[in-house]
């Protein structure tokens, strides 16, 4: 209800948004729903400001918007999976 | 080429011919019957308008069944198959259309970088949950889906990549082609999924899948297979992809979309993702609702396609509520309730005795200690464990036992101190290295691989020691890979002839009763040719008779010469047993004598016997 009136909606769009509000639970690992609130807040901020954002003549473009966001989230995965202790060797 | 080598060669081949003949059988002829149609399918049946969308099933189906050598071999829940797809889809259309590639390469191109993206995100992914998995591939597929959308400079935009026209040997790739080498591959894929399930990296990963710790601690190279599956599923997926692009002539970016992704994870899902051909019965049904979903929204004046994606997942709740094995799989489970049980081939090869321990060796421990934040659970433990003794370890609860045994094994790391295997320290070694040196460990709950036969259970640990049983050897059965799975074989059938179980070898190891189950896991360690054999209570639950039975294989263990490292509270079954006594008490070591002396402590009576006897 909240998104809907800021830009064309499908029935695909919600795909994308649920999967912006699991990635913000999966920052904060599933932890509290204020503390998964706070990074869904944290990665919309992300999107609009590389949306918008130049620095004199440089700017990343909307395209980038809702694809660095993910990427980032992948990489935040791939940096806890490879840093957390090997429980499958050592479980 | 010397005459000894191809003479050596002949014969090999001739025993392969030799086996191939021996292991045929109706269903083989069958699965012949049903190819050599498919095959001739297009010169027998009116299909030439709808070759291209035929063919382009078949290799949707490729895909799909690559994608059971993550989802149903190694249980690795990817939602990003398209991605692989689409990767393998556009390198092959970049190299063809921007780069003017020949076709072989612009393959090969394609097939490496999914398998590239593949391994990348199997390392990413490979220590997380499994719906941490989903949700990472799921997140990949997203990342693709919209980079092809958002950058027309690498997709083409609305118009897509224009491909020219495959040609092989001067003939142009036809749809007709291309549907048959679809065909091939498919058959290819599944073929390979058949060699690989019931051998060495099918059962270490179907051991891994069940029962990851229990694996690991048998020595399976668990991260390496996961990723090994994970990466062949993406290979695949890009196979599919880059000659799907082929077919069409064009790829558009909006074709591997999230959708792609979660299709194929529900033809997996709906067919029966641990059988081959559960993704194409999956496709063929999901195929089956989009024509339903067609008719439907002319009825309603919908778009067409809209209500694909809702009977697609109404399929899937539907088989997930069903229990989620899949369709094949309850086809087959209730074509054998209508049969009746099948009989049970029981393996008539002669069992060889188990054998001495051939270098036995002593493993002491140095101050080994180990804390959970303020909580001290091992403190400065000293122990031997002698060749051809039986060393109980006993103690309240909480006392460090099972610790104790966890540092020997390597599954937790202590924080000081030192474990030696014949004088050779073993600090820093994963339980798989540790397993190689010869320290393998029983854990105190039965963990058995419910989806494994008894003897298939006890050759995943028996695999511990072969070093060519690679997916590679043995999709190529070579020679080096067939005698080792007969030598694996063999320890197998050796340890269960050990333990009692020599009847039992196709028997499902869930059926087992407590005491068979806890006798498998023995039977497993076994067939990993152990030097130090830890047992974290073994009798528990054991009738009178059952732990009259365990007493006298430790007795034979000792016999061959294994150290073992019992871990008990039957005080009845420790007398029985042990040739030496260690007492734990919050987490030191108080005492570690014969059992006599043991038994007279007064140390060892105020902090655990109280007015029990020893």
């Amino acid at each position: 209800m909240a998104a809907a009136p800021s830009a064309p909606f499908s029935v695909e769009t919600g795909t994308l948004l649920g999967l912006k509000g699991l990635v913000a639970a999966m920052i904060v690992r599933f932890g509290s729903p204020w503390a998964a609130f706070a990074a869904g807040l944290g990665v919309g901020l992300a999107e609009a400001a590389i949306d918008n954002l130049r620095i004199g003549d440089l700017g990343l473009g909307a395209q980038y918007g809702e694809i660095l966001p993910l990427a980032f989230a992948l990489a935040l995965i791939a940096y806890r999976s490879l840093r957390a202790e090997p429980d499958a060797e050592r479980a | 080429m010397s005459s000894a080598l191809i003479e050596h060669t002949r014969s090999a081949l001739a025993a392969g011919v030799r086996e191939a003949r021996g292991a045929w059988h109706l269903r083989a002829t069958l699965a012949a019957a049903v190819v050599a149609a498919a095959l001739l399918a297009p010169a027998v049946l009116p299909l030439a308008g709808r070759m291209p969308d035929v063919a382009a099933f078949v290799y949707l189906a490729v895909a799909a069944v690559g994608l059971t050598y993550a989802v149903g071999l190694a249980g690795i829940p990817s939602l990003g198959q398209g991605a692989f797809l689409g990767i393998g889809a556009y390198a092959e259309a970049i190299a063809r259309a921007k780069g003017g590639w020949p076709l072989l390469p612009a393959l090969l191109l394609g097939i490496g970088a999914a398998a590239a993206a593949g391994v990348l995100t199997g390392l990413a992914t490979g220590r997380l949950r499994s719906a941490f998995v989903a949700v990472s591939t799921w997140i990949l597929t997203w990342i693709v889906a919209l980079t092809l959308i958002s950058f027309p400079g690498i997709s083409g935009g609305a118009q897509g990549l224009v491909l020219p026209q495959a040609e092989v040997l001067g003939h142009p790739l036809s749809p007709t082609a291309h549907y048959e080498l679809g065909v091939a591959l498919l058959v290819l894929v599944i073929v390979g999924y058949l060699i690989i399930a019931p051998r060495a990296p099918g059962l270490a990963l179907a051991a891994a899948r069940e029962r990851s710790s229990a694996a690991v601690g048998l020595g399976v190279p668990v991260a390496r297979f996961r990723l090994g599956a994970f990466t062949a599923s993406a290979a695949i997926a890009g196979l599919a992809g880059a000659f799907g692009v082929e077919l069409a002539q064009v790829a558009d970016p909006l074709g591997y979309d999230a959708t792609l992704s979660f299709k194929l994870f529900v033809a997996v899902i709906l067919g029966g993702a641990r059988t081959p051909l559960g993704p194409v019965a999956g496709l063929l049904v999901i195929s089956a609702f989009s024509h339903a979903a067609e008719r439907l929204g002319t009825l309603r004046g919908l778009p067409p396609g809209r209500l694909e994606e809702m009977l697609t997942g109404y399929g899937l709740l539907l088989v997930l509520g069903l229990g989620g094995v899949g369709l094949l799989p309850a086809a087959r489970s209730w074509w054998r309730r209508f049969q009746g049980d099948p009989v049970r081939r029981q393996a008539q090869i002669p069992r060889e005795p188990l054998a001495r321990i051939e270098h036995p060796a002593p493993v002491t421990t140095r101050r080994l200690s180990k804390r959970f934040g303020s909580l001290v659970a091992l403190s400065e433990l000293d122990l031997e464990l002698s060749p051809g003794s039986v060393h109980a370890l006993i103690g309240p609860n909480g006392s460090g036992k099972t610790t104790a045994l966890n540092l020997l094994v390597g599954r937790l790391r202590p924080d000081q101190g030192t474990v030696a295997v014949g004088g050779e320290a073993l600090d820093g070694l994963t339980t798989r290295a540790r397993a190689l040196h010869g320290i393998v460990g029983t854990r105190q709950t039965t963990e058995i691989f419910s989806d494994l036969t008894v003897l298939e259970s006890v050759l995943v640990g028996a695999g511990l020691r072969r070093r060519h049983s690679g997916a590679f050897r043995t999709l190529f059965a070579t020679p080096k890979a067939r005698r080792e799975a007969a030598a694996a074989r063999r320890r197998a059938l050796s340890a269960l002839g050990f333990v009692g179980l020599e009847g039992e070898l196709e028997r499902p190891s869930s059926e087992l009763s407590a005491h068979g189950q806890r006798l498998l896991m023995l039977a497993s360690a076994l067939a990993t040719e152990p030097r130090v054999l830890l047992l974290d209570e073994p009798a528990a639950g054991a009738g009178t008779a059952e732990l009259e039975h365990l007493a006298d294989l430790l007795d034979g263990l000792r016999k061959r010469g294994l150290a073992l490292l019992v871990i008990e509270h039957n005080l009845r079954f420790v007398r029985r047993i042990a040739d030496k006594v260690s007492v734990l008490a919050a987490g030191r070591l108080i005492a570690s004598e014969s059992l006599a002396e043991v038994a007279s402590d007064p140390a060892v009576r105020t902090a655990y016997l109280g007015r029990q006897r020893l």
